[in-house]
């Protein structure tokens, strides 16, 4: 399953969602800027 | 650093005219200007061109009739002519800096047959800071350098890098010779292409040269660096063949077409550019302007189609190739666009922070967040987008970017949707975190 789907499921089914968890197994750590870095994370949505 | 995306995972002028009959009542149109509407940056010593879709009457274009102005002041003094359907106005002196200007043509410009514009014509552009200084460059000729057997009956084209002047394609500016003799023939431009038609078929198996002179400019009157010369060699006979549109976009019958497309007919040759315009490529209910390129027609409209509605384009017989030969027959396909028009939208975080299980009650919601499970230890980032306007839409992409600044690590990560109640002060503790706070579909 990818984003799209995601996205999908969110717009269909929760009108509490209040965002998304990101969560990993594997034991590494990642490191992302936060929104008070320039215009990231950002997410970008194409609809009909 | 390094940007990845989550998903799967991180993500011319020969033209016409028909027109000139006295039966025409039809008002003449324009089909593109430059700089174009809107368009930002604009070179500070540029001209200003209008074009036309049929030939005009040169005597009513003129500084009366074609005006540029710093917006909302006096227009500007400059001098205008008007050739292969373009009407060019050039000012006196450069353009002030980072200023929008509206360029207007008026309903005192006339077609041949007397038909005035609709309307008063007006775009806006904005300069830039800096004036042009590249010259033009010729990227490609037909028949191509050192061709041989080539059709006596062909005509010759080169196609500039850029839109060139008009008033600098004269005579002396495209010539064609054998053996020290001149070929005598019309020139034609359009798009930015410049056509040689002789007057007569060329001889048989001889060698022709065909010289671009450095005389022709670009709007900014950066002429060619050097001359331009190439040669090729005929055969023995003509081309008689019709040129047939091989190919289009959208494909006939084509359903779900966007609304914002551009539509194409491709050639089984390549054709005189001159002929390949908005006169001879129309689309039903449909204006817009057409740009000939390497076998390809390409019709823009002037705004996006309508939604759910059938469109018939043509291409008329008036499309010929370069040795004047015509379509056989108008070719015609249709389509229909889409019933619902996509759009796009890009959505930045409302709130994002992380939680830790080994610091469960301090809060790092203005900080650089991490994602691991690390020696059974818990970190759960939290990022929050307000979808609630996408309700009842149909998601055709999504693409979570998110930029990584430890690229020494590499890792995949899940991401789903939550439900826990949480904020830029929440902790660990705070949230009760001690168990997976997620529901729904999960990227992997």
């Amino acid at each position: 399953m990818d984003i799209t789907d995601v996205i999908q499921h969110y717009v269909d089914n929760y009108t509490t969602v209040t965002g998304f968890v990101l969560y990993t197994y594997d034991g590494n750590q990642i490191f992302f800027h936060s929104k008070e870095y320039a215009n990231v994370p950002y997410l970008d949505v194409s609809y009909y | 650093m390094l940007l990845l995306f989550l998903g799967a995972v991180m993500a011319c002028d020969l033209v016409s005219s028909a027109m000139d009959s006295p039966e025409d009542s039809t008002p003449p149109t324009m089909v593109s200007t430059t700089p174009a509407n809107n368009a930002a940056n604009g070179a500070l010593n540029t001209s200003i061109t209008a074009t036309f879709g049929e030939e005009m009457d040169a005597s009513t274009i003129n500084t009366g009739t074609f005006t540029v102005a710093p917006l909302g002041e006096s227009a500007i003094t400059g001098l205008v002519n008007y050739s292969y359907r373009t009407a060019t106005f050039t000012p006196l002196s450069v353009l002030e800096m980072d200023t929008a200007y509206t360029a207007t043509i008026t309903t005192g410009v006339k077609d041949r047959a007397g038909n005035t514009l609709a309307g008063d014509y007006a775009w806006l552009f904005t300069t830039g800071s800096v004036s042009d200084t590249t010259p033009p460059e010729v990227v490609s000729t037909t028949p191509e350098p050192d061709a041989s057997n080539v059709a006596i009956n062909t005509s010759i084209s080169a196609m500039f890098s850029e839109t060139v002047n008009v008033s600098t394609i004269t005579e002396d500016a495209f010539t064609l010779a054998t053996g020290g003799e001149y070929v005598s023939g019309g020139i034609s431009y359009d798009g930015t292409t410049v056509t040689f038609a002789p007057d007569l078929n060329l001889s048989m198996s001889t060698t022709y040269t065909a010289v671009i002179g450095t005389g022709i400019t670009d709007l900014s009157g950066n002429g060619l660096a050097a001359e331009y010369t190439w040669s090729f060699t005929t055969g023995s006979t003509s081309d008689t063949t019709a040129p047939i549109v091989f190919s289009t976009n959208p494909a006939d019958g084509a359903v779900d077409v966007p609304v914002n497309t551009l539509l194409t007919a491709t050639f089984s040759e390549e054709m005189d550019a001159s002929t390949a315009t908005n006169a001879t490529f129309t689309v039903s209910g449909v204006t817009g302007t057409v740009v000939y390129s390497n076998d390809t027609a390409t019709y823009t409209p002037f705004a996006d189609l309508s939604l759910e509605t059938s469109y018939t384009a043509t291409v008329s017989t008036g499309a010929e190739d370069l040795a004047g030969t015509p379509l056989a027959s108008p070719y015609t396909w249709s389509f229909t666009t889409v019933s619902m028009a996509m759009q796009e939208t890009t959505l930045n975080p409302s709130k994002d922070t992380q939680v830790e299980s080994f610091n469960p009650d301090s809060s790092f919601g203005s900080q650089d967040y991490r994602v691991e499970n690390f020696f059974g230890e818990h970190v759960y980032t939290l990022v929050a987008f307000n979808l609630s306007d996408h309700a009842g839409k149909t998601i055709e992409s999504a693409e979570l970017n998110l930029y990584c600044h430890n690229v020494y690590m590499t890792s995949t990560f899940n991401i789903r949707c939550t439900t826990i109640e949480w904020n830029e002060g929440s902790t660990w503790n705070s949230l009760g975190a001690d168990y997976p706070p997620y529901v729904g579909p999960v990227v992997e």
